[in-house]
Formats: C-alpha cells, sequence, structure tokens
C-alpha cells in the first residue's frame, strides 16, 4: 500500500520523568484521504498531530512525510512545506493587519519570487472564497472567516496535506459550516489529504476513515459508520455519538434491522423502505 | 454612534419576561444581539430606551444601587477562563464576593459551596495556580467565581464553547443541578439546539436584534421552517421527525432525543406489522 505519511510505533513524552503521551501508534495515511482524529481533551491528539509536521520528534518510532523522516532535521523545511497546520484560536494565528499579506507570509519566508506570490495568494484566497476580502483588515472578519485565511496561507505553501488541530472549536456553527465546506473542497476536488481533529461527531460523519484516541493510544479506526455503530464504547471513552447513529443503534436493537447510518437523508430514506415493507 | 453613518440598532423593541426558577434557552445566529441582551441584565449596559426591571425594581432609576443588580443576576461571559488573574484558586473565586463586601468567613463558605457546585475538590484545589489546570477546570473556576456571589439569576455566554464532550456534559450537568437542586434562574445562550431543547423550558430565538420566537421548546422547534428559513438548526433528532412527518409518518415532531424517536418510530413500524 502507498501511504504519504507512515507512523511507526510511535513512542512520545514531553519529558524523561513523564509517561507517555503517545504510545506505540501505527497508522499509514494515503493521499487524498479526510481523517478525522476524535478523542477527549488529553487524549494525545494534537501531540499525534505536531508529529505529521515535524514540529515534534517521536521519541521511539519514526513518521514518514512522502518518504522522509521527520528525525532527519536538514528536511524539517521540506515538510513542513508538504504539511500545512491550522490551529484551535482563529485570533492567534494570523501576522499582518491585511488579508492578502497574510497570506502572503509563508511564501515569502521560502524566498519566492514575488509575482509567483502574487500568483499564490490569489489562488489561495479564491479557493478559500476570500478573494473579495483581500485588503481586508483581518480583524473584521468573523471567526470562520479567519479560519479560512489561515487555511489559505497554508494553501499558500502548496501543500500536499492539511492538518487541522481543532480549527473548528472556537466557531460558530455558521463559521463550522464554512470552514468545513472549504476544506471537503479542498480534499475533493483539489486532492488534499485532510487530518481533522474535533469534538464535534457531525464533522467526522465526512471522513472517509475516522480514527478514536485514547489515553495516548489509537483504540478504535474504521469508517465513520462502522466507528458510530459502537455506540456504548464511544460514551465509555467519554465522546458522543451523532444523535442519528444513536438512533439507529437504538432501533438495531429492539430488534429493527437497521445499517449503521449517520446521516438525515439516509435515515428517512431507510425508515420509508421499512415502512412500506409493512 | 448614534447619528452618524455606523449607527447599527443592537436591539430593538425587546420586551420580556424571565420567571424566577425557570430555565431560559437563548438563541441565534452571532451579530443577532444575544450577548447585548443579557449585558442589560445586569446593567452592564443601559437600554438606551425602555426599562430593566429586576425583582420587581428599575435598575435604572435614581438610587437604585447597581452594585445589588450586580449581585442578583451573575454573569458568565464567554470563555470566562480568559478572565482568571489570581495567583490560586481560591482567591481567583472569593475575589467576586470580596468585591461585594462580602464578610471573610462567609466568603470561605460561599467558595467551598460554588466549588462544589462544579465539583472542584476545595482542599485539593485551592491552593494550586489556576494556570496550571486544565482548560475545562478553568472554565469550572471562572463559573464557581460568578456563582460565589450567590446570584439568584445566573447568565451564561456559550459556557461549553470550545470543551471536548466529556467537558461539555459535565458543565452542563452542573448547570441543571443549579436549577434543579438550587432553584437558580438559568439564562443560557448556546449555538448548540440539542442541549437548548433538552434542558431549557422556554426558549427565546433573536434576530437581528429582535426576538422572533419564543415559547417551549416544543412551540418553538415546531417551527422548523421557520427556523430554517433563518438559517438556524432544528436538533438533529427533530429534524429528522420533521422530515418522516413530512412524508407521512403519524409521528410527533416535537422529539428531541433518540430514545423518545425510537419510541415513536417503533410504534410505527410495529404498529404497521400487526395490521
Amino acid at each position: 500500500m502507498e501511504y504519504q505519511i507512515r507512523i511507526n510505533n510511535l513512542y512520545y513524552k514531553y519529558s524523561q520523568d513523564q509517561e507517555w503521551v503517545l504510545k506505540n501508534i501505527n497508522l499509514g495515511i494515503k493521499k487524498g484521504e479526510f481523517i478525522v482524529v476524535i478523542g477527549h481533551n488529553g487524549s494525545g491528539k494534537s501531540t499525534l498531530a505536531k508529529h505529521i509536521n515535524a514540529l515534534l520528534i517521536p521519541v521511539q518510532g519514526n513518521v514518514e512525510v512522502m518518504d522522509i523522516d521527520t528525525r532527519d532535521q536538514s528536511r524539517v523545511w521540506d515538510i513542513r512545506q508538504k504539511v500545512g497546520m491550522v490551529f484551535q484560536n482563529p485570533d492567534n494565528q494570523l501576522v499582518a493587519t491585511i488579508v492578502e499579506e497574510d497570506v502572503a507570509f509563508g511564501p515569502e519566508n521560502q524566498g519566492i519570487a514575488p509575482h509567483e506570490i502574487r500568483n499564490r495568494v490569489d489562488e489561495a484566497l479564491r479557493a478559500v472564497e476570500l478573494y473579495d476580502y483581500r485588503k481586508h483588515g483581518p480583524h473584521l472578519l468573523s471567526g470562520g472567516q479567519k479560519q479560512r485565511v489561515a487555511i489559505a496561507g497554508v494553501l499558500a505553501m502548496r501543500p500536499e496535506c492539511i492538518v487541522l488541530d481543532e480549527a473548528t472549536a472556537m466557531l460558530d456553527p455558521q463559521g463550522r459550516k464554512e470552514v468545513m465546506e472549504i476544506i471537503t473542497k479542498l480534499n475533493k476536488h483539489e486532492g488534499k489529504t485532510v487530518i481533522h481533529i474535533t469534538h464535534f461527531m457531525e464533522e467526522a460523519a465526512r471522513a472517509d476513515r475516522v480514527v478514536v484516541m485514547d489515553n495516548g493510544e489509537i483504540v478504535m479506526e474504521g469508517t465513520p459508520e462502522t466507528v458510530f455503530s459502537e455506540v456504548n464504547k464511544l460514551k465509555a471513552l467519554g465522546l458522543d455519538v451523532p444523535q442519528i447513529a444513536e438512533l439507529a443503534y437504538r432501533l438495531g436493537k429492539s430488534g429493527i434491522e437497521m445499517p449503521n447510518i449517520l446521516d438525515e437523508d439516509e435515515m428517512v430514506m431507510e425508515l420509508c423502505r421499512l415502512k412500506s415493507l409493512g | 454612534m448614534a447619528g452618524t453613518p455606523y449607527e447599527n440598532i443592537a436591539l430593538e423593541g425587546i420586551n420580556l419576561e424571565i420567571e424566577e426558577g425557570s430555565f431560559i434557552g437563548i438563541i441565534g445566529h452571532t451579530g443577532s444581539g444575544k450577548s447585548t441582551l443579557i449585558q442589560h441584565l445586569n446593567g452592564l449596559l443601559k437600554p438606551q430606551k425602555g426599562t430593566i426591571e429586576v425583582d420587581g425594581e428599575d435598575i435604572w432609576e435614581k438610587g437604585y444601587k447597581r452594585s445589588k443588580v450586580r449581585q442578583k443576576v451573575g454573569l458568565v461571559f464567554q470563555y470566562p477562563e480568559h478572565q482568571i488573574f489570581e495567583e490560586t484558586v481560591y482567591k481567583d473565586i472569593a475575589f467576586g464576593p470580596r468585591n461585594i463586601g462580602m464578610a471573610e468567613e462567609d466568603v470561605m463558605e460561599q467558595v467551598k459551596w460554588a466549588m462544589k457546585m462544579v465539583a472542584l475538590d476545595f482542599d485539593e484545589l485551592k491552593d494550586i495556580s489556576p494556570f496550571d489546570l486544565s482548560g475545562g477546570q478553568r472554565r469550572r473556576i471562572a463559573i464557581a467565581g460568578v456563582l460565589a456571589m450567590d446570584p439568584k439569576y445566573l447568565v451564561l455566554d456559550e459556557p461549553t464553547a470550545g470543551l471536548d464532550p466529556r467537558g461539555r456534559r459535565e458543565i452542563l450537568a452542573h448547570i441543571y443541578s443549579m436549577y434543579r437542586d438550587r432553584g437558580i434562574t438559568i439564562i443560557l445562550v448556546s449555538h448548540n439546539m440539542d442541549e437548548v431543547a433538552r434542558l431549557a423550558d422556554k426558549i427565546i430565538v433573536m434576530e437581528k436584534g429582535s426576538i422572533s420566537l419564543s415559547g417551549t421548546p416544543e412551540e418553538v422547534f415546531r417551527e422548523g421552517g421557520r427556523l430554517r428559513e433563518k438559517g438556524l438548526a432544528l436538533p438533529a433528532i427533530t429534524s429528522l421527525m420533521t422530515r418522516l412527518k413530512e412524508n407521512g409518518w403519524p409521528v410527533r415532531s416535537n422529539v428531541f432525543t433518540a430514545d423518545e424517536a425510537e419510541r415513536e418510530i417503533l410504534k410505527v413500524l410495529r404498529g404497521n406489522g400487526d395490521a
């Protein structure tokens, strides 16, 4: 199997006398995959994410990003160009006073020629649907718009993979929707690999694969339908289950033959089909 | 900025009565006026027209002591943990009661009680720096700081924002027990329809600075179409049941939880089987 990112027997702790924060993580991520990572606070999600662009280096095991080992210090900037990160707080990530200058920050640091920077900034701002806001001050934007500027800043580096570390946590429903639409589009139409860490289970429903972390380990992994059918296990881990999935699970337990369903449309269709069978 | 092109009416024509001992949910888009409205409830903002009465007294009448309303109506802002500044958990929670001139032995009792209400261990945490604690714990400390002033009414602006599912559940459970066991009136601003539908006994929908809809959760979410038009989501289960009803199912649509929905659906499916 051809993996874009490979995590092999990864162990990590922040200091010598501490316990492992990540334990024996093995995960392969294919080009163009949409992965959602869930788990309660302190389960190791963010620590794992920071290994994917060499912000953290494994204590044991290794991480390979497009065949570059993150332990190879001479290649750190290659890795950071290939894997872009977006963080939680929309107010902490923007550095410039004008949207387009903020987006240009990354490529400028890479020493890219000015006309090429112009192209990339325009392209990135169009991709996040903020081209019309390119001359605005970031402080006038909504939370969702700020996060889209942060995504544009990452896109201007032409990454292969985007890691979002709870990038929707502080947004209102409208802002969350905007960010989810943009990253879904980047994944589906531009083939970007997306690794999205979130506490919102509805967002996990869009993934190709859901990875559940607990206490520094991967404890469940699979399609959203299979993962969310394990209602009791998820609840024991302190996680939520999307309400539709919970209903499907309950109906199944009551003897109604039901596939694993997460989506409202599918649930309506399935129930209407069952009703017509009478 | 009245009288300039930047004039922007944040609230207009609000009439609202909040009963003692009730649990009110306020929903609406960002910018709909929710936060502006709640800042009027304890006198942080003064209405340009109209009046605010708390326990029958006009809080802007001459001679009314505003400190009284600040104590009666506790206000927990969004991300309240950002306002923590003291060196120890105890001092931070004690700041409010001391500030309103409470006697020191009462302050201790209030801090103990408030910490208990949000499940923080007094002996274990009182001397610790709040900055060494997790985000969810800091949030609870901030809520305890307001609670320690012994408010009769507690207003919370998005108290679960940014927390993980367990943190969200815990905070909501604490708030619910303040309401149920302590009779504290709760006014909860939230973007989460499922939360509000389950907890509140009255819901207020804000839109462009006005109240566009209000009533029991049943009444408000019965207006599924109207809420959708406003771009507000229904609780996931209510939305499903509304769709089934539109498809000719004889089910109630004012259902908010998976187990209620299960019962309604089973009635129809099994009813069909028997027929």
